[in-house]
């Protein structure tokens, strides 16, 4: 059997990350995803998640400026079920391609817009870089330090969202599916970008905000350096892993002392800094394969620090189907991202690379009439590419 | 008509990934019944977090230890679309609440599973939690540098996109359902959400030259792509994306002659010659209040922004001005400001159904619903099988 969504055709006019990336993620699950870029190209180009962000399309290259490329896109948009784009606010209705104008000539597209801020309110003009959408949502001031911010190298508004979109797209044709309807369905970065912190972002009275800095606050759940100056990272997240740990290091008196009451997680100021010492110095006595070996023995959530290039390595990653060769044009052979849900019934598929740009600008324009003749027109125009 | 209205959903999670799955389902619609054991989910302990990954549910409590109860958690998942778990592999099956078992019960059930560590492979059944996960998967690493100190990051990485990733996975089987009538199986993991959070760099191939950008104290990428601190002590983001940009940077700085400076002229010189012009904009920046840059700059139509904290979030007027937040009224916690609904749907907005519940608050009703009359909820009560709180007296 194809994947959920196969017979369901998507126009993505995303760029950067948060678009393609949520298209992709549809792609593999069956989708037929034509990705329309325009003539200079999607900026993120030269970046290599390009390559998988963009994986399982076909592309055209067309300019939405010109009259004869916004029919193009239009009569792209009447076939199609769904539109995904993250340009600012406003920019699709003013090209003529915005929802109310696809709307009018296909009822049943499901649109989805992804922005920085939502298409509403004083922020909404701000362009929706990644790292704004981060500074303004409080990720680089949280995860900071008393007397600075820091910034964090993954673009996590933008990647959260991506999933989210794919989502709320998948939940939009399900309401399709029962009523014929389309609909708009706006994602706001900075919004996803807060559900993130949904669990601190609650304010009652009597909540606890604890600060955290680069390691977090809490003693029996941080990462630790080991003898030979290697880390690891001990996750005793229940009281059960906490009274393992202590037998396992033979302190059975722990599971009594006042020191570790509300263990492992309500260990608060300034408990924390003493228990944090003590552990520090236990685990300076051993290599972390030494500990890792004897934490594993007694069942304790336990991992070594490590880098990326060493995950793509693990047995387990590859045993979960998580690494796929591809041949990328231009690059070669490219070990990268499996497809990170698995449905049994409807697998989905990697349909094939990323594509070149405007690989399948006369494939498409064929399906749509146009004659060998009339492309090479529009080509000469600079229309298409 | 909210997206998955009609889809009822038992809940058997605990913690975040999985309690998370069902949270998303339950923001557009979906009926979620959390079904908890007598001795509790574990993130009750934080009460905030609770609340954040629980809201929109409703709770019963049935002992699955006990005989009996199995029939009751039967019945309850024979009205279910979806059943959605996160046990570590073999769990379910001791509970008898496995797929196979539970298509017995319901043939078209779809079922989510999200172990830690995925169902196949060496270390499938070791437990796991998000920053297990973010210490082997790299991303604290990537964070924090080569053989540096490594940053534990404070969202909850792979906890975050768990839910995600998994409620795509179940909007997905529900699709396929509304058109064929066919449940399934469907799994997602904390292994494959660090995957996918690094899919930008989960990369390999030959000749790749690995940026390798994280540091432990970083402000950005480079002098026009970065934080800087106002008078005031508080910081911006200023990120020139184009030429234009820091043209009218420094400008509103009142930098001009930085712009015809050969040392700054181009992007590469700017490049060559980054720490000198980070040094140089730290002490203009100094100058003026953070939050007042940035509205200087955004004028001028350059990317710019305050760095604001979760405090001043909370009191944020743009997020009020739009929605963002919903205020409830709780049992326990008094009036609670809490974040709404995220995605925004023109026809069909999901909405915050009600607060977390508390643990065993809707046995009776859902028990009730289901078919049970009162005299077989008393005696399951008698017997153990399950249990109803006592829901205090709202005021």
């Amino acid at each position: 059997m194809g994947g959920a969504l196969s017979g369901i055709k998507i126009l993505d006019f995303g760029q950067y990350i948060a678009g393609p990336f949520a298209a992709q993620l549809l792609a593999e699950q069956g989708a037929d995803v034509i990705k329309v870029e325009r003539p200079g190209g999607d900026p993120y180009r030269h970046v290599d998640g390009f390559m998988v962000w963009n994986r399982s399309k076909k592309a055209i290259t067309l300019d939405l400026k010109k009259p004869e490329g916004l029919k193009i896109a239009l009569d792209l948009a009447k076939q199609s079920d769904v539109i995904i784009e993250n340009f600012k606010p406003g920019m699709m209705d003013k090209l003529g391609a915005g929802y109310e104008a696809v709307k009018t000539i296909n009822p049943r597209i499901v649109y989805c817009s992804i922005s920085g801020f939502g298409p509403r309110g004083s922020y909404s003009n701000i362009a929706g870089y990644d790292q704004l959408v981060s500074a303004l949502g409080s990720v680089y001031t949280e995860q900071g330090f008393a007397t600075h911010p820091l910034y964090l190298v993954l673009p996590l508004a933008s990647l959260y969202s991506a999933a989210a979109a794919a989502l709320d797209i998948t939940a939009g044709l399900c309401v399709r599916e029962q009523t014929g309807k389309g609909q708009k369905i706006d994602i706001s970065m900075f919004r996803v970008i807060l559900g993130t912190f949904r669990q601190f972002l609650v304010d009652f009275e009597g909540m606890f905000r604890a600060p955290w800095g680069p390691t977090g606050p809490m003693p029996l759940y941080r990462p630790y350096q080991c003898k030979d100056g290697k880390w690891l990272f001990t996750g005793l997240g229940n009281p059960k892993f906490f009274t393992l740990f202590a037998l396992a290091l033979g302190h059975d008196e722990w599971l009594t002392d006042p020191l570790f009451e509300g263990a492992p997680f309500l260990i608060f100021p300034p408990r924390n800094a003493q228990v944090m010492a003590m552990i520090k110095d236990i685990y300076l006595t051993k290599t972390r394969d030494e500990w890792i070996k004897m934490l594993r023995d007694n069942e304790i959530p336990v991992a070594p620090v490590q880098a990326v290039a060493e995950f793509m390595e693990e047995p387990q990653v590859i045993a979960n189907d998580l690494v796929k060769t591809l041949k990328q044009p231009g690059v070669g052979m490219v070990k990268e991202m499996g497809i990170p849900i698995e449905l049994m019934l409807t697998p989905g598929k990697i349909k094939g690379p990323a594509p070149l740009p405007g690989q399948h600008t006369k494939e498409i324009l064929r399906t749509l009439g146009y004659r060998a003749a009339q492309i090479k027109e529009l080509k000469k125009a600079g229309v298409v590419r | 008509m909210m997206p998955f209205e009609n889809v009822r959903i038992a809940d058997f999670t605990t913690m975040l990934a999985g309690a998370g799955i069902c949270r998303e389902l339950a923001d557009l619609g979906a009926d979620v019944v959390k079904i908890e054991p007598v001795d509790g989910d574990p993130w009750r302990m934080l009460a905030g977090g609770f609340m954040g990954v629980n809201r929109g549910k409703r709770c019963v409590v049935i002992d699955l230890r006990k005989e009996g109860a199995c029939d009751i958690a039967y019945k309850l998942i024979s009205t279910c679309t979806m059943l959605v778990e996160n046990s570590r592999p073999g769990i379910m099956k001791k509970l008898r609440m496995d797929y196979d078992s539970v298509k017995q019960i319901k043939p078209d059930i779809i079922y989510i599973s999200s172990p830690a560590f995925g169902s196949r492979g060496p270390e499938a059944t070791r437990p796991g939690y998000d920053p297990v996960l973010q210490a082997w998967s790299g991303q604290m690493e990537g964070q924090g540098g080569i053989g540096q100190t490594p940053v534990f990051h404070k969202i909850q990485l792979n906890d975050e996109m768990g839910p995600l990733l998994g409620a795509f996975g179940a909007s997905l089987a529900l699709f396929h359902k509304l058109r064929t009538g066919q449940g399934q199986f469907a799994e997602t993991s904390l292994l494959r959400s660090a995957v996918a959070l690094q899919s930008g760099n989960f990369i390999k191939y030959k000749g790749m030259k690995r940026k390798d950008q994280g540091k432990p104290d970083i402000k950005g990428l480079s002098a026009t792509n970065r934080m800087y601190q106002g008078i005031d002590g508080e910081w911006l983001y200023v990120y020139c994306a184009r030429e234009e940009h820091w043209v009218a940077m420094c400008e509103v700085l009142g930098l001009q002659k930085l712009v015809g400076d050969p040392r700054f002229a181009t992007a590469g010189a700017r490049k060559k010659h980054d720490r000198e012009l980070t040094a140089i904009l730290t002490d203009s920046f100094l100058m003026t209040p953070a939050g007042a840059w940035a509205l200087l700059l955004l004028v001028k139509g350059v990317p710019a922004a305050r760095a604001q904290n979760l405090e001043s979030l909370l009191k944020d007027q743009f997020c009020m001005d739009t929605g963002v937040y919903e205020f409830q009224q709780h049992p326990q916690n008094g009036r609670v400001q809490l974040q709404g609904i995220v995605p925004e749907f023109s026809e069909t907005p999901g909405k915050v159904r009600r607060p977390a519940p508390m643990q065993g608050e809707h046995t009776d009703e859902v028990l009730l619903e289901i078919g049970y009359t009162r005299e077989q909820i008393e005696d399951f009560k008698a017997r153990k099988l399950v249990v109803q709180a006592v829901v205090p007296q709202k005021k």
